[in-house]
C-alpha cells in the first residue's frame, strides 16, 4: 500500500473523528442550549422545534458510523473525486489542472483577511465607496498587481461603477459608513 | 381555456421589455462566462439580487438568458484556454482545445453553440410537454409522498455529488442544519439563534448563494499562481474555412447532437447526476458510434457537438423535477428556484392546476433565450478572445465588492454583508476537504419544504393512532416506495459494477 493511499486514509479517519466529536457537540450541548421545546409537546402536535437538529445529527452521525465501519472492513478506498478525475483528464502530464487545486497560501490567507476585515470593519466605519477602495488596492497588491496607475485606476472604476449600478441605476442605499457619516456630520 | 392560458403566458414573457432583458442577460452570462475566473453559478448567484428590482417578467427572462448565456460562455474558455468555466465542460476541452490550438477555435465555438442550442431546445421541449404530465401526477400526492421525494432527491443528490459519498450526504444535512436557524414555523420559538435578532428570520438564500458559489471561488482562485492571474492573448486562423462550420460539418454532426441531448435530457431529469457526468456520457457514445473515432481528442467536432448537447440538455431536463414537484435537481435549478422565491412566483403542481400562466411564460421565456443565445453566440466568437485578455486579479477583487453590494442591497443589512465572507471561507474549508458545497445549497433551500411535510404527516398520523405506517395504505406512496427501493439497488448495483476507480495510490 503507497504512502499517499496511507496518508489519504489517515485523513479520512481524522475528518470522520472530528466530524463525530463536532456532531456530538451538537447534540449534546448546541442544541439544548439554542432550542427549547415546549415541556408539553409532543408529536401528536407536529414536531418538536429541536427534532429537525436532532435528526440531522443522527443521521449524519450514522453516516459517519457507516464510513468508520467501511474503512475499517476495507472496502471503501479513499478515490478521487469525478472533479478531480475530469481535470486530470483536461491536463497534460505533468501539469496540475486549475480547476483540481485547493491552495490554502499565504496570499489566501491575507485575501480572506482583507475580505473579513472589510465586512466587518472597512464597510461599517467608512462605508461602500472608501472601504471597497481600500479593499481593491490591498487585494491588488496582493495579487501581484505592480502598477501604480492600474492600482490608482481600476479600483475607483470599479467602485464608481458598481456606486453608478445601485445607488443611481436602482436607488438602493449602501452602507454609508459611522466614520464618515460622524465626519459628515462634523 | 388551455389555450387561453398558453397565450397569456407567452403574451406575458415575449414583450420588447422582456426580449431586451433577455438581450441583456444572454450577452452579460456570454461574456461573464467567457471571462476565466467567473463561472456560471457564480455569475448567476452575484446577480439575482438585481433581477429583484425589476418586475418579474424581466427579472426571470433576464435571470433564464443570462443562465443560458454563461453556459455557452464557459465553454469558450474551455476551448480556447483549456479552462472550463464549470466542470460540465470539462469533456469540451479534450476536442476543443485541439482545434484552438490548429487556430480552428472560431469554428470549435460555433460548433459548440449550435449543440448548445440544439440540446437547450430539445431539452427544453421535452420540460414542455414532460413537466405539466407529471404535475398531474403529483396532484395525487400529500405530505407523505413530498417528504418522501425531497428525502429521495436529497438522498441521491448527496450520494452523487461526493467522492466518497459520504461526504455529499454530510454536505446535504450541514444544509438541512443551517436551514433550521431561525424562528420555528409552528411554536414561533427560536432555534439557534442564540438571541441574536439578525437571525430571527433565519439564513437568507442570497447571501448562502453568494458566499458558497462566487466568494469561496474567488478565495480557491487566489491561490493560483501569478502567472494564472494575468490575462492571455488568443489568435485565430486567417482562413475563412477554420473559423465556420459547414454545412456537412453541421449534417454529420446532427445525429450525434440528437443523442447527446437525449442522454442530456435523461439525466438532467434525474436529481444529482448532473451535466458533468452527461457531457462524458455523450462523449463516450459519440466516439463509440463515430466512423472516425481515430481523431477523437485530435480535434473532432463531434467531440465538441457531444458533451455540449448533453450539458446543455440537462440544464432544461434539470426544470422538469423543479416545475413539476417544486423540487430543484441541481444548483442551476436550485438558482433559478431562488429566483422565484424572490419574486412571488410559484412552482409545483398547484401552480399548474391554479394558474399555469406564469409556467407558459416561463416555457415562451427559454424559447426565446435560446434564439437570443444563438444570435449573440455568432458575435460573441469574436468577443470571447478579447475576454481573455482581462487580468484575472482585477476580477477576483471585483467579485468580492459586487457580492458586497449584492449582499446588501437586499435587506440593507451589513449582516448580510458579513454573512457572505463568512461562507465564502466556510466553502473553501469544505472545498479543501473534498466536500461538496451543491448539496448543501440544495438541502438548505429545500429544508422548510421538508419539515412543514414531515410536520403534516406526523399530525395526520395523530388520527390514525399515532401510526406512522399509515402512510403506506396511500397507493402513491407505496409506488414511490418501491421505485425508492428500486433506485437504491441500482445505485447499490452501479457501485459495485462501477470500474475499478483511480485510487490515491495512482497519484504522482
Amino acid at each position: 500500500m503507497s504512502r499517499a493511499l496511507n496518508a489519504g486514509r489517515l485523513a479520512e479517519w481524522s475528518q470522520l473523528a472530528i466530524l463525530l466529536a463536532l456532531l456530538g457537540v451538537f447534540y449534546f450541548v448546541i442544541v439544548p442550549a439554542g432550542i427549547e421545546d415546549p415541556a408539553d409537546m409532543g408529536f401528536d402536535q407536529g414536531m418538536p422545534p429541536s427534532f429537525s437538529a436532532r435528526a440531522a445529527a443522527i443521521v449524519a452521525a450514522l453516516i459517519v458510523l457507516g464510513r468508520m465501519v467501511q474503512l475499517l472492513v476495507g472496502g471503501g478506498q479513499p478515490r478521487l473525486s469525478q472533479q478531480q478525475d475530469s481535470a486530470r483528464l483536461v491536463s497534460e502530464p505533468g501539469e496540475e489542472a486549475e480547476s483540481d487545486s485547493v491552495v490554502i497560501s499565504g496570499r489566501v490567507v491575507a485575501g480572506i483577511a482583507a475580505a473579513l476585515v472589510y465586512a466587518y470593519a472597512l464597510l461599517p466605519q467608512l462605508g461602500f465607496v472608501a472601504g471597497s477602495l481600500v479593499l481593491l488596492v490591498s487585494l491588488l497588491v496582493m495579487l501581484g498587481e505592480k502598477s501604480p496607475f492600474r492600482l490608482l485606476v481600476l479600483p475607483m472604476l470599479v467602485t464608481f461603477g458598481v456606486w453608478l449600478l445601485f445607488v443611481q441605476a436602482l436607488g438602493v442605499t449602501l452602507p454609508t459608513g459611522a466614520l464618515m457619516t460622524a465626519l459628515a456630520g462634523g | 381555456m388551455l389555450f387561453d392560458q398558453i397565450l397569456e403566458g407567452i403574451a406575458l414573457a415575449i414583450t420588447w421589455q422582456s426580449l431586451l432583458a433577455v438581450i441583456i442577460g444572454v450577452a452579460a452570462g456570454q461574456v461573464l462566462g467567457a471571462i476565466p475566473g467567473l463561472t456560471a453559478s457564480m455569475a448567476v448567484a452575484l446577480l439575482i439580487p438585481y433581477s429583484f428590482y425589476f418586475d418579474p417578467w424581466i427579472g426571470i427572462p433576464m435571470l433564464l438568458g443570462m443562465f443560458k448565456g454563461s453556459l455557452f460562455g464557459s465553454s469558450t474558455t474551455a476551448i480556447l484556454i483549456r479552462t472550463p468555466g464549470t466542470p460540465a465542460a470539462s469533456a469540451t476541452v479534450l476536442d476543443g482545445y485541439p482545434l484552438a490550438q490548429q487556430g480552428k477555435g472560431a469554428k470549435a465555438i460555433k460548433m459548440a453553440l449550435y449543440a448548445s442550442v440544439f440540446g437547450d431546445t430539445f431539452s427544453d421541449v421535452c420540460l414542455i410537454f414532460l413537466a405539466s404530465l407529471l404535475a398531474m401526477v403529483a396532484l395525487s400526492f400529500g405530505p407523505a409522498e413530498y417528504s418522501l421525494l425531497i428525502a429521495l432527491a436529497l438522498t441521491s443528490l448527496g450520494l452523487l455529488s461526493g467522492t466518497p459519498a459520504w461526504k455529499g450526504l454530510i454536505s446535504m444535512l450541514l444544509g438541512l442544519g443551517i436551514g433550521i436557524i431561525g424562528l420555528d414555523p409552528l411554536t414561533a420559538s427560536e432555534r439557534l439563534t442564540f438571541g441574536a435578532p439578525d437571525l430571527e428570520e433565519g439564513i437568507g438564500l442570497i447571501p448562502m448563494l453568494i458566499g458558497f458559489l462566487a466568494v469561496s471561488e474567488v478565495f480557491r482562485q487566489m491561490g493560483g499562481s501569478l502567472a494564472q492571474l494575468s490575462g492571455k492573448a488568443i489568435h485565430y486562423s486567417d482562413n475563412p474555412a477554420d473559423n465556420r462550420v459547414s454545412g456537412k460539418e453541421l449534417r454529420q454532426c446532427v445525429p450525434v447532437m440528437f443523442r447527446s441531448s437525449a442522454i442530456g435530457t435523461v439525466i438532467g431529469a434525474m436529481p444529482g447526476l448532473g451535466s458533468t457526468v452527461a457531457a462524458f456520457i455523450a462523449y463516450g457514445q459519440a466516439r463509440r458510434q463515430s466512423r472516425e473515432p481515430e481523431k477523437f481528442g485530435k480535434g473532432s467536432l463531434e467531440g465538441v457537438a457531444a458533451p455540449e448537447a448533453a450539458n446543455n440538455a440537462v440544464s432544461g431536463a434539470n426544470l422538469i423535477p423543479l416545475l413539476a414537484f417544486g423540487i430543484p435537481g441541481d444548483i442551476a435549478a436550485a438558482l433559478i428556484l431562488s429566483a422565484f422565491m424572490i419574486q412571488g412566483i410559484n412552482v409545483g403542481p398547484l401552480a399548474f392546476s391554479e394558474s399555469a400562466v406564469p409556467l407558459y411564460a416561463i416555457y415562451a421565456a427559454l424559447i426565446m433565450a435560446n434564439l437570443v443565445n444563438l444570435v449573440l453566440g455568432l458575435l460573441m466568437v469574436h468577443v470571447a478572445r478579447f475576454a481573455f485578455s482581462v487580468p484575472r486579479r482585477l476580477l477576483l477583487a471585483s467579485v468580492l465588492v459586487v457580492a458586497a453590494a449584492g449582499s446588501y442591497a437586499l435587506r440593507g443589512a451589513l449582516f448580510d454583508v458579513q454573512l457572505v465572507f463568512v461562507f465564502g471561507l466556510l466553502g473553501l474549508i469544505m472545498m479543501r476537504l473534498g466536500f461538496p458545497t451543491v448539496p448543501l445549497l440544495i438541502g438548505f433551500i429545500l429544508m422548510p419544504i421538508l419539515e412543514e411535510n414531515l410536520r403534516t404527516v406526523l399530525l395526520l398520523a395523530s388520527t390514525y393512532d399515532n401510526n406512522l405506517l399509515f402512510v403506506f395504505s396511500r397507493p402513491a406512496f407505496l409506488t414511490m416506495s418501491l421505485l425508492l427501493l428500486a433506485a437504491l439497488a441500482w445505485l447499490f448495483w452501479r457501485s459495485q459494477k462501477r470500474r475499478p476507480a483511480k485510487t490515491l495510490s495512482d497519484s504522482p
